[in-house]
């Protein structure tokens, strides 16, 4: 064996303990989310880190070397600064982050001649890239499909056979595939046979495509844990808004719980079980801080003991109702109190649980995730609109107004932008009011994927839209949403055998810092302008 | 001046001996002993008696500096250079790692292709000093 190939066996060796090394530090990592993380675990990871650093760039991997050094250089500065930290939780956050995101520095650097020779992350089956992968052997609908997935942002890739697919795999995971495949009795067994087995060891989403509707062809996609079916001709938007649902599944935020609790070791144990279940928690020491508290953390839930020293839990609950805004925050007591009439008496101080300790971890973790998706749905069905999931009217406008105190406080300039589908009454009267939705619905899932994740995007009336830019000039807002528009131009919305496009007319209005314009004045102007923009042709931008 | 052939090498990754022997064997035409940690380093190197010794500094059990120190107490080791192999290479951390007896440092991460030079260049210095 040559040098050359005696260092490539080493390289792959090294490579291949490399996912394993990378899942150590992010478990590690997982102590960071934690206000007071324990030293043993920082340093094993700052351990692991420095070894990484050392070690990567000798295997072709310097940019992992690179990274892995500069992780380990701000760990140890969190470590030095403790015990005296707390200044410090923005950083923990933030390294956390830059953690998880540590895999994408295995970039190979000197390793042209063997493409194929890279790091492999789905070799473990754990690492998840956010892509749409989509396997369609009728390469027209298939480029077209594509073609849109990537309008909307979407890391896609066509395969146009199983096999291709297949082999891809072995080297990463996509999040989504979309398949169409024969199931049922419309192709060779054994291809289903392949295709079956596959999908039951796959940790990706599916969603079927497929040329036959009938009973028994949807049963075996359910029974494929199929997230969606669609049916050929295949309807495009209604495709990707069903993806969008998906994937915001996929990646609902971690709960956020706060525990109020006096018991020192209990509220350890609580904040490692909520932690490890992939949750983000707090501990509140002090009740007289609890107002500050809820600002600054914005809990889904809160955990508290009903039996306190100095401070009863039925009354602290108490006090946090008596702000309008948390009257829907779940609150559950955690409590030794068997005596059912005093839990029921508890119950009617505001809480919205009781939860008798010992409590199982189980039951615990249940109870609270449990509690946060309904409570979640309950503020979603308030303040979103149901079609698009975008913010109703006076969401948006209150979304402006605080905008605008804010631009106002940091003297930044923002833009609020009014847009409006054209013809939109035409598209309903001729296709009819779901065809019309579903452009609705297009125009709230482009935006999304469009604009950055800090713009805030509302449902303002029927076709009319209302997109809040923070700290962005006009200059700004009107490239990002003239490309948008230029990209909604672009979509075919299919009604029966009809094919159909539609367009937008927008109006941005900018706030400058130092002016005396208010937040209903720039409502209007952004509206001013967007009607200029319907009476000088439509399907154009406007700045007011 | 003597020629250097007789290299050992103290390091807990395996992955990083592997490759630490290629280079310096292959490429520097250097015969090498490994090392896996640093409470075994005494007995192998009074076995093996290389004439330079390279060193870890961050391995379980005993350290890099623990290790030189160790070394150092033994009358037949007292004189080998040795030189650390390290991530750590600001300014004041290789004086530091000098200040415990060490003839320099090696940084991490190494090329295969030139390390064994690089051994060779801090073995000339210490011939030259010497």
């Amino acid at each position: 064996m040559s040098f050359n190939e005696k260092l490539h066996q080493i390289q792959q060796q090294y490579l291949q303990s490399l996912p394993s090394t990378l899942q150590q530090i992010n478990t590690l990592a997982q102590a960071l989310l934690t206000p007071a993380p324990g030293t043993e675990q920082l340093k094993s990871l700052s351990h692991l880190l420095h070894k990484l650093s050392g070690a990567a760039g000798t295997f072709g991997l310097p940019a992992l070397s690179t990274k892995a050094a500069e992780l380990d250089q701000r760990l140890e500065a969190i470590l030095l600064a403790r015990p005296a930290s707390g200044s410090s939780d923005h950083e923990r956050l933030r390294l956390k982050s830059d953690l998880d995101a540590l895999s994408e520095f295995v970039v190979p650097a000197d390793l042209p001649e063997r493409p194929e020779s890279s790091f492999n992350p789905g070799k473990n089956g754990q690492t998840l890239i956010p892509e749409i992968w989509l396997l369609e052997d009728d390469v027209a609908l298939g480029s077209a499909l594509l073609t849109h997935l990537q309008a909307f942002n979407f890391k896609a890739r066509l395969f146009t056979s199983f096999a291709d697919l297949l082999r891809a795999y072995d080297k990463a995971k996509p999040e989504v595939l979309i398949l169409d495949v024969l199931l049922g009795n419309e192709g060779r067994s054994t291809d289903c046979m392949l295709e079956s087995k596959f999908l039951e060891n796959s940790s990706s989403r599916v969603i079927f495509i497929s040329a036959k509707d009938n009973f028994q062809t949807r049963l075996q996609a359910a029974d494929l844990r199929a997230d969606a079916f669609f049916v050929k001709p295949l309807d495009i938007p209604k495709l990707i808004t069903r993806l969008e649902q998906v994937l915001e599944r996929l990646h609902a935020p971690p709960e956020r719980v706060l525990i109020i609790d006096d018991d020192e070791l209990l509220v350890r144990y609580y904040q490692q079980l909520l932690t490890d279940a992939g949750m983000l928690v707090h501990v509140l020491n002090q009740p007289e801080r609890i107002k500050e508290t809820l600002e600054h953390d914005c809990p889904d839930i809160i955990l508290m003991d009903l039996e306190m020293p100095g401070i009863d839990g039925q009354n602290l609950a108490a006090v946090i109702r008596q702000y309008d805004h948390w009257l829907g925050l779940p609150i559950i007591y955690l409590s030794a109190e068997h005596d059912p009439q005093r839990q029921l008496l508890a119950l009617n101080q505001g809480a919205d649980d009781f939860l008798i300790k010992p409590v199982t971890d189980e039951h615990l973790i249940t109870a609270v995730k449990s509690k946060v998706v309904r409570s979640r749905q309950i503020l979603d069905l308030m303040t979103k609109d149901s079609l698009t999931g975008l913010l109703k009217h006076a969401a948006i406008k209150e979304a402006v107004r605080r905008e605008w105190g804010l631009a106002k406080r940091k003297g930044e300039a923002f833009c609020v932008a009014m847009l409006d589908i054209d013809h939109f009454k035409q598209v309903n009267d001729r296709f009819g009011h779901a065809i019309g939705d579903e452009v609705i619905t297009s125009v709230a899932t482009l935006l999304r994927k469009r604009l950055r994740g800090t713009d805030v995007l509302g449902r303002y009336g029927g076709e009319e839209f209302v997109v809040v830019m923070s700290r962005c000039d006009a200059d700004t807002a009107a490239k990002v949403l003239d490309d948008f528009r230029q990209r909604f131009q672009e979509l075919r919305f299919s009604a029966g055998a009809e094919q159909f496009s539609a367009t937008i007319s927008i109006g941005i209005a900018e706030y400058r810092p130092g002016t005396n314009i208010d937040a209903e004045a720039l409502l209007v102007n952004a509206d001013k302008a967007m009607y200029e923009a319907k009476k000088t042709g439509r399907n154009k931008l406007v700045l007011g | 001046m003597n020629e250097l052939v007789r290299v050992m090498y103290v390091e807990d990754e395996p992955d990083i001996r592997a490759v630490a022997k290629l280079a310096l064997e292959v490429v520097g035409g250097l015969t090498v002993e490994l090392c896996e940690q640093g409470d075994r380093a005494v007995a192998q190197a009074e076995n093996f008696g290389p004439q330079m010794i390279l060193l870890d500094v961050m391995m379980p059990g005993m350290d890099g500096p623990s290790t030189l120190k160790a070394l150092r107490e033994r009358p037949l080791l007292q004189n080998i250079p040795v030189a650390f192999m390290t991530a750590k290479v600001q300014p004041h951390e290789i004086e530091h790692f000098k200040s415990l007896g060490a003839v320099g440092v090696i940084a991490k991460p190494f090329d295969p292709m030139t390390l064994s030079q690089q051994v060779r260049d801090l073995w000339k210095k210490t011939e030259v000093a010497s």
